[in-house]
């Protein structure tokens, strides 16, 4: 029961999480049974290969690439459709074709369909307006900051990035609503980030 | 012997990931706890689990890892300390 337990608690105190109790009573075990120090040295060993392999990641990070890694890896456009026509085994370029006719022929129906209310209908292309409301946490990253400690970062104040870089670097991340404030003081003390502050949404592009 | 054991441990760390052998979920326990130093609570909260199920997630990576190392001491010809 006891090594059980032991066992449960070892990884907490080796990553240095565990309540000041537990980790009295851990100390307390590995004094009476001087074996168990084998497991603790393997443990701490392992934190450090952890610690030690984590790929390092471009400074030249930018949105889409950032995006992908948090999502995970999803396949592009040109791959889904692809993956689609497959299925009905078409060739893309054949399939493509088809989606070429079927639009064309669609225009066309389109076209005699409305031709009645021509004069009526007048459409006016209006510029999309997207902008992200807040509030939100306006992240700078370190330039040598590892894309698995920004992904990782960013998972354990539960935000998702919903714009940048700006053109100083700036990440805009969405937190879960009434976070923000802790989880800007989170991210302030960590050493891959330059400057965090709370934003009240993205700004517009001209 | 303790650096021997590291050594042995990260090429034990790269085999298993290079094989695939831990799914996507023991990796990021492993690394939230061993990388980032997280709590058993927020493990349980970033993966959306039991904090039961983090306990047996790093119980099988660990069991995992292991073996790993023991099949490559066992093909080296030494197996100094490694118990499962």
């Amino acid at each position: 029961m006891n090594n059980e337990r032991f066992a449960e608690l070892l990884p907490w105190y080796v990553n240095g999480s565990i309540d000041a109790a537990d980790r009295a009573w851990v100390d307390n075990y590995l004094a009476e049974h001087p074996d168990a120090r084998a497991e603790l040295t393997w443990y701490q060993s392992l934190q450090t290969r952890i610690q030690e392999t984590v790929p390092a990641v471009p400074a030249t990070i930018g949105l889409s690439r950032a995006m992908n890694l948090i999502r995970g890896d999803q396949p592009t456009l040109a791959e889904r459709i692809s993956a689609f026509f497959g299925n009905f085994g078409m060739r893309p370029a054949m399939a493509l074709s088809l989606v070429a006719i079927i639009f064309v022929q669609g225009g066309v129906i389109a076209k005699m369909m409305s031709q009645a209310h021509e004069d009526e209908v007048e459409m006016r292309a209006l510029r999309a307006k997207t902008v992200e409301e807040g509030p939100l946490v306006k992240v700078n990253f370190a330039p040598d900051a590892k894309e698995s400690d920004i992904r990782l970062l960013l998972v354990s104040v539960r935000g998702t990035l919903t714009g940048g870089p700006g053109q100083l670097g700036d990440y805009y991340v969405r937190v879960p609503a009434g976070k923000e404030e802790q989880a800007a003081a989170k991210l302030k003390g960590k050493p891959i980030v330059q400057a965090v502050e709370l934003a009240p949404g993205i700004p517009p592009r001209d | 012997m303790f650096e021997n054991l590291t050594e042995k441990l990260q090429r034990t760390f790269k085999n298993l990931r290079g094989q695939g052998k831990l799914t996507e979920e023991h990796r990021e326990c492993l690394h939230l706890v061993f990388y980032e130093g997280m709590s058993l609570a927020e493990v349980a909260a970033i993966q959306r689990c039991p904090e039961n199920t983090v306990k047996t997630r790093l119980f099988h990576a660990r069991q995992k890892i292991k073996n790993c190392l023991r099949l490559l001491l066992e093909r080296e010809g030494s197996a100094p300390g490694v118990e499962s």
